[in-house]
């Protein structure tokens, strides 16, 4: 699968939940014992990202999915993670924020992680939301906009496809928004591949 | 009540009390007792706004600013209960209680001017106050810093 994607493209670009799940993974200390901490997505975007950088690729996200993830994204994705666990604890949350908002911010330094200032123009924005809200219903189209109260993705979402189509990389994501339409996004020229990161084995 | 350096009797004396018969037969002077109430009175306070201030987050959306300051308000809530069972300088308590006092009124302050956008602002101001209380708790030996490497977690909580 990922053989088949590094044939094709020279760059990639991930969503902002890709971009924690890669620095998702940390030991801590409890009772004398260390124990590991990661997301379940780590070892696939681990891996992802392993192959990609062996193959020279850069890998790009646009300003605004960056600072969403320093404002929300971090905070959602660890508060989740240690309710699932049942590790949860306000000091627990605090302590693993950090350590990922610094770890985010040593990624931010590599010299093959570019983060783009990129705005979507009117234009090209308004075409992907039509596209949205053209489509059919059905379940996906169901949870989309349960999920964003409209029938169209969030404007980081939307802008990350528009972004992809403009520097041709391969689009790397979790998210139910753009992977659920990925056929039709791709049908429509409306962006660049789109890789469901859960589809990586 | 204004504590001073000068009142050795006082700067001296410990706190692991909360109750007048604690102090029965202990020798404390009615002044020492009283300061003792005073800082309990603070602490009774700080405890009500923790919660009080925790519950108010909890109705934001999750963003780091909020999980900054929720880690920081579990961390003084824990800071003062462990206050009353290590035994500590009363001028240190005094200064820890104060620090946590200022640090919630900050906070306070910061939810009443952002009601919408909370996961952007500045709370760096918030934060150099939690970093001096980490500090002390620190030094002192009350508790671990967050922050610390290799911290066992369970040291939060003993």
């Amino acid at each position: 699968m990922i053989t088949h994607y590094l044939s094709q493209f020279d760059k990639a670009i991930y969503d902002t939940n890709c971009i924690v799940y890669y620095r998702f993974n940390f030991q801590e200390k409890y009772k004398g014992k260390i124990f590991s901490i990661f997301h379940p997505f780590h070892s696939k975007i681990d891996k992802l990202t392993s192959k990609i950088l062996n193959e020279k690729w850069h890998i790009y996200t646009i300003k605004i999915a960056w600072e969403e993830i320093q404002n929300k994204g971090i905070a959602v994705i660890v508060e989740d993670l240690l309710k699932e666990k049942g590790l949860y604890t306000e000091i627990i949350a605090r302590r693993l924020s950090q350590k990922l908002l610094n770890s985010l911010n040593d990624l931010k330094s590599k010299s093959w992680f570019i983060i783009e200032d990129f705005l979507p123009s009117d234009d090209r924005l308004d075409q992907v939301k039509q596209f949205y809200i053209n489509l059919p219903d059905s379940s996906e189209k169901k949870r989309l906009i349960d999920k964003n109260r409209r029938p169209f993705p969030s404007y980081v979402d939307l802008s990350l496809i528009v972004y992809s189509k403009k520097i041709r990389g391969l689009l790397v994501s979790t998210d139910h928004d753009i992977c659920d339409f990925k056929d039709e996004l791709e049908k429509n020229n409306l962006c660049s591949k789109i890789l469901p990161l859960w589809e990586i084995n | 009540m204004e504590l001073t350096a000068s009142d050795e009797a006082t700067r001296t004396a410990y706190y692991p009390f909360s109750t007048w018969s604690d102090y029965e037969g202990e020798g404390y002077t009615t002044a020492q007792i009283s300061l003792r109430f005073t800082l309990l009175n603070i602490m009774r306070k700080n405890a009500f706004e923790i919660s009080s201030l925790m519950s108010r987050l909890y109705d934001y959306p999750p963003s780091l600013n909020r999980t900054l300051i929720l880690g920081a308000l579990e961390y003084v809530s824990l800071a003062q209960n462990k206050l009353d069972k290590i035994k500590l300088e009363v001028g240190k308590c005094f200064e820890i209680v104060r620090l946590i006092k200022e640090y919630l009124n900050m906070v306070d302050q910061k939810l009443k001017t952002e009601k919408d956008g909370f996961d952007s602002i500045d709370i760096s101001d918030t934060e150099d106050i939690f970093k001096k209380i980490e500090n002390i708790c620190y030094v002192q030996g009350i508790l671990p810093r967050i922050n610390e490497e290799n911290v066992d977690l369970s040291d939060f909580y003993k």
